[in-house]
């Protein structure tokens, strides 16, 4: 039940459809305005020609040509919105055509995905281990899945290599989502610069990601946060304003809290008298709100009530600056006045909450509206989605042999002063065979965080890569079954490995592992010890 | 049989797009109409001062009307399909998903120049170093699947000041692979990546002559043999595929005989260019046909190089249109990338793909844990997590108690087999392996434990030494495993003798044996 079905890839994407129809919803209203404003032109003109009766051909003519032009300019319009709509309706169709390549990825309906207790290898094993295998049955029965709980749902077979293409792509599309709408850079967005250079192989990305959009998102919020500017985002609110109303939104205080408090840093204390009467006083009223809105009333009338407690605190300062002295020097002057005056008021905590409002708070604050109002209008994950899938993903993955691979990349640390501790472990590490066994047996080589390198083996595990593994500290580890390679062979240093891998004869004839071999002996590859085969058990995992 | 969400979808979008065409399309239609009527007008107020203005007027209103019920006809559409998409029912909101939420910002946020001095465990700097750590993920993956160009405007992403730095000759090799794979995907040209093989095989063998062991040729390069025969049949003549296998084909006979042997016969049956192209190629399509058929029914009962042969078969299934299947280019790329990084001593995949291809298998597990964790009532979850909490992170990292709360399905894990992983059939607890790492660790937990030992007193009881490395061990009579501290538990800590949890057998507790597991 718990298996990747079908169903649940189309309910987690089902979001990918909302965006472009409220695009579509948006440029239907655009439509619509249009035709009612040609419409009303029209009538206006109509109604002048009708009303006289006694004009003369030229005027006439001059006339209805003004209506043509007019009507031309009309269609002119109707075709880019018409056009708009038939791009946003591709988008639909490229998704729904991308989510259904899923149902020829499936298992067949009367399949369920089989659990194998190791590897694919199963088949070749011989039965008679069968009865050190009870834990990996009891598993089996567990997670042998009954058939999906609906009818209608599909398992995915993971062993297509075409699905994980699938999963190829999404993952190049989480990529750029995550881009898009992280990015900070003043230059173009990177994850559009990403978009385009993957489009030219597989033009049907853009389709797939409302990267338009998203890069909107993201310039108006860097433009609160790192700008301070508020144009932006007061486009924003005024084009979806009417949708913005159905969800209750606070966005718009939020703007003109923050415009109002830039007022009174500037030093514009009157202005922003004047516009707080204006814009701000509404929403003390009570009745200003929906029913199911007090909360915003109530956290809006106790900051308005803080803002002017922060107007009697610059008060006692104006009258002796000109009055078009920024606020912050004002506040530093008070601050100043106030501490030979009265130590007790600057070191009030109400005098620092109103240095607070001067600080960046208001902008956080907007810029968290924002993202919440954002994703809800378009029904999206608050979380960046590649969060979701990557935090899944890494505990699923995190066993506790997992360790800090620094091998698997492609940086390398630079800092000066680890330099020279990493050299010499380096060093260390090439030299270690050159050292006696005593060395080599030594117990810390086993750990795998050893052992792969001096064997020379590559570690393909995800959350061992260096990146990954940081990302993944404060993830929890995952709860596995017992998972060893086939015919584990102990030898007698406490050593266990895969036996067919041990002791195949190595192709080379006169190899030194096929002379041992015939002197019934064996080479520990890691502890270069040699061993009497006779010496070496299989062991029993489970 | 009921119709499944994909297909309810499918079918409410082909309505939707339906209307959305005819609708606008109508509309494209009457506006054009009325313009030309507008044009009529001016016509005729040309030739012969003619215009009756009510005329103009219902004209008008006409196009209006229409306009507006085709509109209306959209809206039905667009308001129908818009609740079809906005059923809570078949929607899963990935924030329910996100149960372990990782240490990142969900929001964009500039790479302040860092601290270095500061190693404060506090939340803020993590998530910014966290974020490098992401992106420079990013660019590992984009290196690995080809995307070279764009890593230089991507490294401008990392903090100014970051301590890293890629190196450089790796990055020329990840633009040969980016130019190989391209070839492969793109112009599905085959010269770059079998020269590439020619390369390594002389690379390999120049270092002493004598010892150089004589590499088997890898199960890849037989595939891009085998399809650049089939390529050339296609595109050039059977003289150019017959003399590419007489070159190429020696290497793999002895293990691959039965692969080729089918590929081979294409080339008789292609020698005669036949002027009739229809016949020709229907006769093929039947030869191509059955021989697949032969060798498919044959190929089951082969135990060896399975899916070698089966890429055989797949290139018989395509002959005709092998440059219509782009997945198999596709497909086959991945592969050598996954062969490229193993030569270049990296992870044979992206990591980041990888972690993400996990995510996608075991969401479903993180989404119904998180729903029954939200319908528990809360003042439970909060007692036991603000303990466990206690336990599970220190620094904002989690130590070896803090486990997954639930098991994953075990069937797609064949993806993701790394690490030998032992569970301790008695205590349930994974495997520790020994590594310099955890000692330090262990060091640490034990200080810190013994500050705590009264707060966690609960816990101890069942992990008295849990994050110490917890090695296995094996029962010398027997040759079962466990692990030492359950083993530990059994024997009364050492001072009884206790029996095997799977046959019973008799041990000491000096009859175990510490082991360790390496795979090769």
């Amino acid at each position: 039940m718990n298996e990747p079905t079908l169903n649940f890839h189309v309910q987690t994407n089902i979001s990918q459809f909302k965006i472009p129809n409220e695009l579509i919803k948006k440029n239907f209203k655009t439509i619509q305005k249009l035709i009612e404003k040609e419409k009303k032109q029209l009538t206006d003109d109509v109604s002048k020609i009708r009303k006289n009766p006694k004009l003369s051909k030229e005027m006439k003519l001059g006339m209805i040509q003004k209506i043509i032009r007019n009507f031309e300019g009309f269609q002119k319009k109707l075709k880019v919105a018409i056009e708009r709509d038939q791009e946003l309706q591709s988008r639909i169709i490229a998704r729904i055509d991308h989510l259904s390549l899923l149902n020829d990825y499936c298992l067949a309906q009367d399949q369920t995905p089989i659990t194998k207790s190791k590897g694919g290898k199963d088949g070749e094993e011989d039965g008679d281990d069968e009865d050190d295998h009870h834990d990996h049955d009891d598993e089996k029965e567990e997670s042998t899945a009954a058939p999906p709980k609906d009818d209608n749902d599909k398992y995915l077979n993971l062993r297509d290599p075409n699905l994980i293409n699938w999963y190829r792509d999404q993952t190049n599309l989480l990529i750029i989502d995550y881009l898009i709408k992280s990015n900070t850079g003043t230059g173009e967005n990177i994850g559009l610069v990403l978009l385009n250079s993957l489009s030219e192989s597989n033009p049907k990305y853009k389709k797939l990601i409302d990267y338009d959009l998203f890069e909107n998102f993201n310039k108006v919020y860097v433009s609160i946060m790192e700008h301070h500017d508020l144009s932006l985002i007061i486009e924003w609110f005024s084009e979806n304003k009417n949708l913005l109303k159905k969800l209750n939104s606070n966005l718009e205080f939020e703007i003109n809290y923050c415009k109002f408090l830039s007022l009174i840093e500037k030093g514009d204390v009157n202005e922003a008298i004047k516009f707080s009467n204006i814009y701000l006083s509404p929403y003390g009223n009570k009745d200003n709100y929906q029913q199911n809105d007090l909360i915003n009333h109530t956290n809006n009338f106790s900051r308005m009530k803080q803002i002017g407690g922060l107007l009697v605190y610059l008060s006692l300062n104006t009258k002796n600056n000109s009055n078009n002295t920024p606020a912050a020097s004002i506040f530093a002057n008070t601050a100043n006045r106030l501490m030979s005056s009265s130590n007790m008021l600057i070191n009030s905590p109400r005098f620092h909450e109103y240095e607070k409002l001067l600080s960046d708070e208001r902008w956080e604050s907007l810029s968290k509206c924002f993202i919440e109002n954002f994703t809800k209008l378009y029904g999206i994950s608050k979380n960046y989605p590649i969060f979701v899938y990557l935090s899944a993903g890494l505990s699923s993955l995190k066993t506790k042999s997992c360790y800090h691979n620094t091998e698997n990349t492609i940086f390398r640390n630079v800092p000066a002063t680890n330099e020279t501790e990493s050299t010499k472990e380096t060093a260390n590490d090439e030299n270690v065979y050159k050292k006696d066994l005593a060395v080599l047996t030594n117990k810390k080589y086993r750990g795998p965080n050893q052992y792969y390198k001096l064997l020379n083996k590559i570690n393909n595990c995800p959350v061992c890569s260096p990146e990954l593994f940081k990302l993944s500290r404060n993830l929890p580890y995952a709860e596995l079954i017992t998972n060893i390679f086939d015919n584990p062979f102990k030898l007698p240093n406490g050593n266990i490995y895969p036996f067919d891998k041990l002791l195949n004869p190595s192709e080379k004839f006169l190899s030194e592992k096929n002379t041992l071999l015939r002197m019934n002996k064996i080479k520990d590859p890691l502890t270069r010890e040699i061993f009497l085969i006779d010496n070496c058990v299989r062991v029993y995992p489970a | 049989m009921g119709v499944s969400l994909l297909d309810n979808l499918q079918s409410d979008i082909d309505i939707f797009n339906k209307s959305a065409n005819d609708s606008l399309h109508n509309l494209w239609n009457e506006s054009n109409s009325f313009l030309n009527e507008l044009k009529g007008f001016e016509q005729s107020i040309i030739d012969n001062d003619d215009f009756e203005v009510t005329k103009l007027e219902k004209l008008g209103d006409k196009w209006y009307k229409n306009s507006i019920n085709e509109l209306k006809l959209y809206n039905t559409a667009t308001n129908k399909f818009s609740k079809a998409i906005n059923n809570p029912k078949d929607t899963i909101d990935l924030d329910e998903a996100y149960t372990y939420p990782l240490n990142l910002n969900n929001f964009p946020v500039t790479p302040t120049s860092k601290d270095s001095t500061n190693h404060d465990f506090n939340l803020k700097s993590i998530k910014l170093e966290n974020r490098e750590e992401l992106i420079k993920a990013i660019i590992i993956h984009l290196l690995k699947v080809g995307q070279c160009d764009i890593v230089k405007d991507i490294v401008k992403e990392l903090p100014p000041n970051s301590k890293v730095d890629i190196d450089e000759s790796l990055l020329e090799k990840f633009e040969l692979l980016n130019k190989i794979v391209d070839d492969i995907v793109v112009r599905h040209d085959l010269q770059r990546v079998l020269q590439w093989f020619k390369d390594k095989y002389k690379e390999d063998a120049i270092p002493g002559i004598l010892n150089t062991p004589i590499i088997a040729p890898s199960n890849i390069e037989f595939k891009f043999h085998m399809l650049q025969f089939v390529l050339l049949l296609n595109t050039t003549n059977a003289l150019d595929a017959y003399l590419y296998s007489k070159d190429n084909f020696s290497k793999f006979i002895k293990e691959y005989l039965y692969g080729i042997s089918p590929l081979m016969t294409l080339l008789l049956i292609n020698v005669n260019p036949n002027p009739e192209k229809y016949v020709n190629d229907k006769m093929l399509g039947e030869l191509v046909s059955k021989l697949r058929h032969s060798f498919n029914s044959e190929r089951e009962r082969k135990k060896t190089n399975q899916e070698e042969f089966k890429f055989v078969s797949e290139l018989l299934d395509n002959f005709q249109t092998i440059h219509q299947n782009q997945a198999m280019f596709v497909n086959i790329a991945n592969e050598f990338i996954s062969e490229y990084c193993k030569d270049l001593k990296l992870s044979n995949d992206s990591s980041l793909f990888q972690s993400i291809l996990a995510g996608h298998i075991y969401l479903p597990s993180f989404y119904k844990y998180n729903q029954i964790q939200s319908k528990l009532p809360t003042t439970i979850i909060n007692d036991g997590d603000d303990k466990k909490n206690e336990v599970q992170l220190v620094n904002f990292e989690a130590t070896y108690h803090f486990d997954l709360p639930f098991q994953l399905p075990d069937s797609n894990r064949f993806i993701f087999n790394y690490h030998p992983i032992f569970i301790c059939p008695i205590s349930r607890e994974q495997s520790i392996p020994i590594t310099e790492i955890s000692e330090n660790q262990d060091e640490e937990h034990k200080n810190k434990k013994k500050k705590r030992s009264y707060l966690d007193s609960n816990n101890s009881s069942n992990n008295s030494s849990g994050a110490i490395a917890n090695p296995v061990v094996v029962l010398s009579q027997c040759q079962h495993l466990a692990l030492r501290e359950s083993v530990w538990h059994l024997s009364k800590k050492g001072t009884e003798i206790f029996k095997c949890h799977y046959c019973y057998k008799k041990h000491k507790f000096s009859d175990v044996t510490e082991a360790y597991f390496i795979d090769l």
